[in-house]
């Protein structure tokens, strides 16, 4: 079985908003496998660089190069779910007062002559979220009355409820949950990787980053100031990236 | 691990939450109550009110705002709001009346009219979407504008005497039963069916419960949206016909107050403002009780003008006993 070296490599992505520079430079392999993580400060422009990924946002430059080499094009969300990219936002993931196996699919239903297939649908999204977590969530209950681990839960299986799915895009996964939730979802993750996907998370957690990524990619001001391994470096060195303290002399600062 | 879902949403398979939520649920269970009871009450007080003819007359004075409500309905669990229904069937009804009256073969007449409506719908689509403006306030605003087009073409004098073929819109009758009955069934299977089960009935709630979110999953909202306006103006527009041909004139004063008591009849079917909730059988049924409180106070001989008085004090009611059930099961809703 051949399985490729990178999935996806976005190289140089650039975006503004009207004259807010909020990703100057950024790059990043994403591997099968592995779990690449984005550290950077507030306003790094981490969020930005992931939605130019998932197609939430269009780039004003920068390549993409798809799984066979070849230059893609994400321009809409549909864009990066058809190229196999899934993507979990915190906080706006979930559609309220619908259950939790709507909003496994939410906006892909499998459906036959325009209908619904409810019943494939509650099938699988419960075969889906046993993938991703071991408690029982019912997937017929809102996912209003659910708690916030949960709620990641159901986001997360998103990415597993199909099987053309080879990247997910996490941004802040474990924000705002608690220590046991955390925990949930960090297991979640490794589950992800080990299946063989590309997991792409962005952080504010060093300890989670240490505990589930393989590589870290430092955001600054826009641009990529780092690469690091998570085996060959230390957190002091990561934070050392991240306040500018290292690899300074690398960027023109601006002030 | 401790159980974080409350027993009564357990629902391991999700069957009972879906027919529930979108087809059929406690909310329209007790509605069906209420308009027994109402009805046994009436019959206590009134035997009168009971009588076929009664109940006739209601039916048939209720059956186009029954298809009103069913694409109020899908606006407001996508989220949205229209005040402009009145304006449009009123402007629908005498732009088309004026056409018939000034020799314009009926169906092209018909069609223009419809063409207008549509317009309106465009117009509130494309501001609450597009240039994401203020449901309420861009509806109010169409509201007048129409109301205004149907009052300046009319200059006072109402257009009357149409062709039969379009008389026979509002009053033909199909196996014996009215023709507005089946607009009534038509429009109450066609909604409740598309609500429940296809991918644009999924979507617009999609769209109610999170509207980022459904952009993001690739779900086309402004779409979503714009559709929904647009049925509900053709719908207007199309009640607009039925009651021209029916008074077999056109004035500008058709509908009155006919959007507040369909925008009533789906907050009391179970719609909230919030968006996400509904479905087309508690609109229809809340059309229904409406239309049975307001003529049960007409028979019980209070005058009319206090008609929305109490309609207003039963909204309170529908909306009061959400907020209340909300708090007793320990979520207050966000919005
Ligand atoms: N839609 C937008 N319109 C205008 N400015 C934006 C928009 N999105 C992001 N920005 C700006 O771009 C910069 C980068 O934002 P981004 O959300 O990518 O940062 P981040 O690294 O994710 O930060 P955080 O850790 O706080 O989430 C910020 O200055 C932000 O204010
Ligand atoms: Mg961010």
């Amino acid at each position: 079985m051949k399985i490729p070296e990178v999935l996806f490599s976005f190289r140089n992505m650039r975006k503004s908003f009207g004259s807010v520079e909020a990703l100057r430079d950024g790059s990043i392999d994403i591997r099968p496998g592995y779990c690449h993580a984005i550290v950077g400060d507030n306003g790094a422009g981490k969020s930005t660089f992931l939605k130019l990924i998932a197609g939430a946002e269009v780039p004003d430059g920068g390549t993409e190069i798809g799984p066979n080499g070849q230059e893609v094009r994400i321009t809409s969300p549909q864009d990066a779910m058809e190229l196999g990219i899934a993507t979990v936002y915190q906080n706006l993931a979930l559609a309220e007062n619908r259950s939790v196996a709507e909003n496994v699919f939410l906006g892909n239903e499998p459906r036959r002559f325009g209908m619904i297939r409810r019943r494939e649908m509650e099938e699988r999204a419960a075969v889906a979220l046993r993938k991703i977590t071991t408690r029982d969530i019912p997937i017929g209950a809102l996912v209003s009355n659910l708690s916030g681990g949960q709620r990641q839960a159901v986001a997360l299986s998103r990415a597993v409820v199909d099987e053309t799915k080879t990247v997910v895009l996490l941004d802040e996964p474990t924000a705002a949950l608690g220590i046991q939730e955390s925990r949930h979802v960090l297991d979640a993750i490794r589950g992800l990787r080990d299946t063989g996907m590309g997991v792409v998370m962005i952080s504010h957690s060093l300890a989670h980053v240490f505990e589930v990524a393989d590589d870290i990619t430092v955001f600054r001001a826009g641009r990529v100031t780092a690469f690091l391994q998570r085996a060959e470096t230390t957190p002091d060195e990561v934070v050392s990236y991240i306040t500018g303290l290292a690899g300074a002399g690398d960027t023109e600062e601006d002030s | 691990m401790t159980a974080l879902v409350a027993p009564a949403q357990l629902d391991v398979t999700g069957r009972r939450s879906f027919v529930t939520r979108m087809i059929f649920g406690p909310r329209e269970a007790v509605l069906i109550g209420l308009i027994v009871v109402l009805m046994i009450i009436m019959w206590f007080i009134e035997p009168r009110f009971l009588a076929l003819a009664n109940l006739r007359a209601i039916l048939i004075g209720s059956a186009m705002e029954m298809v009103l409500v069913v694409g109020v309905v899908f606006l407001m669990v996508g989220k949205m709001f229209d005040l402009s229904l009145d304006g449009v069937i009123n402007m629908v009804g005498v732009v088309a009346g004026l056409l018939m009256v000034g020799g314009v073969p009926w169906p092209i007449a018909c069609a223009a009219a419809l063409a207008a409506g549509a317009g309106i719908g465009l117009i509130n689509g494309i501001c609450t979407t597009t240039l994401n403006m203020n449901p309420l306030m861009t509806t109010l605003a169409t509201w007048w504008i129409a109301r205004g087009i149907a009052f300046g073409l009319t200059q006072g004098i109402s257009p009357y005497g149409f062709p039969q073929q379009f008389v026979d819109i509002g009053y033909s009758r199909l196996a014996g039963i009215p023709i507005v009955y089946y607009y009534a069934l038509a429009a109450l299977v066609i909604g409740a069916l598309v609500l429940a089960f296809t991918k644009y009935g999924y979507d617009t709630f999609a769209v109610g419960g999170n509207r980022l979110a459904s952009r993001l999953r690739g779900i086309p909202t402004r779409r979503v949206t714009m559709t929904a306006f647009l049925v509900l103006a053709l719908l207007a527009g199309f009640t607009g016909l039925v009651y021209a041909a029916r008074l077999n004139a056109a004035t500008p004063q058709a509908a009155v107050n006919v959007n507040l008591r369909v925008i009533a009849a789906a907050v009391i079917g179970g719609c909230a403002l919030a968006g996400g909730r509904g479905t087309v059988i508690g609109g229809v049924l809340g059309v229904l009780f409406v239309s049975l409180l307001l003529s049960s106070t007409l028979v019980l001989g209070i005058d009319g003008v206090w008609q929305y008085t109490i309609l207003g004090g039963v909204i309170l009611v529908a909306v009061g006993a959400d907020a209340l059930a909300a708090k007793v099961r320990g979520q207050e809703d966000l919005e």
